[in-house]
């Protein structure tokens, strides 16, 4: 009985405390770690088996298709914003400085890590394959909640560097997802296709297919204009079902469902619906999935310390030169007069932030794969995330200024 | 057609993953996820094809549970359905918490008078009937043929006390689907709610009666009386705790109201099992708060009692048709069709005495309050429905009478099925004959300005 009032009391404070405080007194990186919904995680892992034990491992059990479903959102949220006209009005550099900034940060963080995980802790290769490619997944990824706050408070319009700093927030995460679904695609035993040859490649594919599938499936089910409780009924059916069949092959749920949503979204049909519908989904699916998630982590030992600090010290050199090089390739060709001014070097200063992406990431990865590796890594990407969004706006800010997108004195 | 091809590509998929992956690789846990999300969308577009026939919605749900279930192809197999069973009942305690909060204080007041005479009449008349069909037939009835006298007539009882059971989750599954508003919609969700509540106390006596009939020393079971009477009790105050945080949350903070509830529903539902193991492991002791109770009266709190009833009901409203077809789908799946085969034809008797029996229980309250023509012939139709807490009820008499109780529970079951499957027909024709559904409210709608 004290477990249950302890946990009944725990969520109704932190309800609270997240309805008074958040957009009004604290802090904006505070504010900032609100949004990422790091709190909720540490909700969840003290209703778990480690502290109060409200949510016990068979009620977990009992629980893994609303948590398979809170994954499957976060990946259907992503990909349903990744509508092909509403990218083609950006510069088309805009995307390669994306990929550079993500593709150079994954590679920086994921050798090193990579090789920490195998040698200093002796993981076997595939699980230190498998971690480090999670941690360089992670790592690529960048949140958008801190620039958007920062836009909304200075009120910034008209402001080309905010604008690239949030295209790349926005798209960068695809391909973090995608390398996350292809370090997932290691785990299955035995190849699809039965030829032994590049399973993983085959089991990426395979993911491909079905979130296609997937896509075409929920583009039939809405191409008919239905009321909006029977859309939510489909979007949420579709979800459900595409995360079950992907953890049913041991496949990524959140690279399933991006493809779900990139199908819908590229397709004719209810996508302005689906979109305003996730929209409203998103946060209370993302509470539940985080307290879920928070209850299934397991801390792991002091290790996790080092490889956060390692691993945030990485992440930084990631952005700097990941952003260094995207300002090179953003930087607008026009002659000097009609070109927008050119990105400053410390671009990847305002890429800093992670949000719960990443935290979807890391949590899909500890249900498929634990070990006592899983769990160093959710503990250090955990607080990277924590101290990454308090570190974000400053960062985001001294970026800007140096664009001169903010000026010191109107600054609020 | 779109649809058509969706459910073909759905059940392609299923196939896909059920018969590609070699035993043993698949990732165990995922296979609750993916049949849940399956059962989610066929479960859903039967019920759409359905309901084009003119049948509601949720008997589609219950037909597909039932196909792709266990006894049928097995596609939603007996493990899963046991796996979901946490998922259900927190559907369960959401559904109830919409019961309660369609209950309106100044509507049931209002119909007061005939909800009160429906209820005595047909309670009398079906418990009554029931019992004294049941002993009269008994030689016909296998687990009543042979027994001596006083036993018989214990057993008869208690089928009398379990046709008294209603389905208030059907009840406003219908209600929704059909968007009904009115009189007739207002008595018939007042009636089987007080009936589901009526029944577990009636049910106490008869088990406690049972006792004293087929008992050695033939005394009166007081204890089990005062417990469950204790139940009631406790329930209903952990209902008004419960709505009252709700309508301070929503007044305080309001936000994550989704959540919210379904947070309050798993909690309601885990510490009542939690408080039952808890009392039975240091104190021997059996009590058992009942969470679709508790839910019931949260919702009846938040709408009659505080000023947050509206967004109760309107947060509800928006989310809840996942939640019908979870729920209606996972009980055609869990439906017992081994008992209904091995004792199908007793069954079908209870079930037609049953249904006559409450038409004309139902008839009669009408008549006496005064209520329209249409009223009385058609509030019968709406009572028919059973499941819930009567499944419940059958476990209970299964335990306490080891010589007959199994086989009196299964032959419950098999009436419960029979009623689950063809009560929701009745009350959807019954909401379009009275005209309380929603072609009904539009074409009034349409007409007033003309008026």
């Amino acid at each position: 009985m004290v477990q249950i009032i302890l946990g009944l009391a725990l969520l109704l404070l932190i309800a609270f405390i997240g309805h008074r405080a958040t957009f009004t007194r604290l802090p904006i990186g505070a504010r900032l770690l609100y949004l990422t919904g790091t709190e909720y995680i540490l909700v969840g892992f003290a209703l778990g088996d480690e502290l109060i034990g409200l949510l016990d491992e068979s009620t977990l059990q009992s629980l893994t298709p609303l948590f398979s479903l809170g994954l499957g959102m976060v990946g259907l949220i992503i990909g349903i914003q990744l509508d092909r006209t509403k990218i083609g009005q950006f510069p088309q550099r805009y995307l390669w400085a994306t990929l550079l900034q993500a593709l150079v940060t994954i590679v920086i963080v994921f050798a090193p890590c990579y090789w920490f995980l195998g040698t200093v802790l002796g993981a076997d290769d595939t699980t230190a394959l498998l971690g480090g490619l999670v941690l360089g997944a992670t790592a690529g990824c960048t949140a958008q909640s801190a620039l958007a706050l920062l836009g909304r408070e200075n009120g910034l319009r008209r402001a080309p560097v905010l604008e690239l700093l949030q295209y790349i927030s926005a798209l960068d995460a695809v391909f973090g997802l995608a390398l996350f679904g292809f370090a997932l695609c290691l785990l299955p035993e035995y190849a699809p296709l039965g030829v032994p040859t590049a399973r993983a490649l085959q089991w990426f594919l395979l993911s491909i297919a079905l979130g296609v599938a997937m896509g075409v499936l929920l583009h039939l089910l809405t191409r008919v204009r239905c009321p909006d409780e029977e859309l939510l009924l489909f979007v949420v059916g579709v979800a459900l079902f595409g995360s079950g069949l992907a953890l049913y092959f041991r496949l990524s749920p959140l690279l399933v469902n991006l493809v779900v949503g990139l199908v819908a979204a590229n397709l004719p049909g209810a996508k302005t619906r689906i979109f305003n519908l996730l929209a409203s989904l998103e946060k209370p699916f993302y509470v539940l999935f985080l307290v879920l998630a928070g209850a299934i982590w397991k801390p792991g030992s002091g290790w996790a310390l080092g490889l956060a600090a390692g691993y945030l010290a990485l992440r930084l050199l990631g952005k700097l030169a990941g952003g260094y090089l995207a300002a090179y390739a953003a930087a607008d060709p026009r002659p000097p007069g009609l070109a927008d001014p050119h990105p400053p070097a410390t671009l990847g200063l305002g890429l800093l932030s992670q949000g719960g992406v990443v935290l979807a990431m890391v949590m899909s990865y500890h249900q498929l794969a634990p070990s006592k590796v899983t769990g160093l890594v959710v503990t250090a990407v955990l607080v990277a995330v924590i101290l990454n969004e308090l570190a974000a706006p400053g960062m985001a800010r001294r970026v800007l200024r140096r664009a001169e997108e903010i000026a010191r004195e109107t600054e609020r | 057609m779109s649809r058509l091809v969706g459910l073909l590509l759905i059940c392609a998929l299923i196939v896909l993953a059920r018969f590609a992956v070699p035993v043993g690789l698949a990732y165990p846990p995922a296979q609750a996820t993916m049949i849940f999300g399956f059962l989610l969308l066929t479960a859903h577009l039967a019920g759409d094809l359905l309901s084009h026939l003119g049948l509601p919605r949720i008997t589609g749900y219950i037909l597909a549970g039932i196909l792709l279930g266990p006894h049928a192809l097995d596609w939603v197999d007996a493990r899963t359905v046991t796996e979901l069973k946490l998922i259900d009942d927190l559907a369960l305690t959401f559904i109830a918490l919409a019961a309660g909060g369609e209950l309106r204080l100044s509507e049931l007041r209002r119909r007061r008078r005939c909800i009160s005479l429906t209820v005595q009449v047909q309670s009398a008349l079906v418990l009554l009937g029931v019992a004294a069909t049941s002993l009269a037939a008994r030689s016909w009835i296998p687990f009543l043929d042979g027994l001596p006298l006083s036993d018989a007539v214990a057993v008869a009882g208690l089928l009398g006390v379990f046709a008294l059971a209603r389905s208030p989750s059907s009840a406003i599954a219908i209600i929704s689907e059909a968007k009904a508003r009115g009189p007739f919609t207002d008595m018939v969700l007042g009636v089987t709610v007080v009936m589901d509540v009526l029944v577990i106390v009636v049910f106490a006596v008869a088990v406690s009666v049972a006792r004293t009939l087929v008992g050695p020393d033939g005394s009166f079971d007081v204890a089990f009386l005062t417990t469950v009477a204790l139940e009631l009790a406790g329930s209903l105050a952990a209902g008004v705790v419960v709505g009252w945080l709700i309508s301070l949350y929503i007044r305080r903070v309001g936000a994550e109201l989704a959540v919210f509830l379904l947070a309050t529903c798993f909690l309601v539902t885990f510490s009542s099992h939690q408080f039952a193991q808890f009392l039975n492991r240091f104190y021997d002791a059996h009590f058992d708060l009942e969470p679709m109770l508790i839910c019931m009266v949260a919702g009846f709190w938040v709408q009659n009692f505080s000023t947050a009833g509206e967004r109760l009901m309107d947060k509800i409203d928006r989310s809840s048709l996942p939640i019908y077809v979870v729920f209606f789908s996972l009980t055609g799946a869990a439906l017992d069709l081994g008992a209904l085969r091995d004792t199908w034809l007793v069954a079908l008797l209870l079930v037609a005495i049953r249904a006559l029996l409450i038409w004309i229980g139902a008839y009669a309250g009408a008549r006496l309050a005064g209520d329209p023509p249409a009223f009385r012939r058609m509030s019968g139709l709406s009572f028919v429905t059973q499941a819930g807490v009567s499944l419940g009820l059958a476990g209970i008499v299964q335990r306490s009478f080891p010589e007959w109780g199994a086989a009196l529970a299964t032959t419950i079951v098999a009436v419960i099925s029979l009623n689950q499957v063809i009560g929701p027909a009745g009350f959807k024709i019954a909401l379009s004959v009275v005209g309380e559904d929603r072609q009904a409210t539009a074409a009034r709608g349409n007409a007033s300005p003309e008026a």
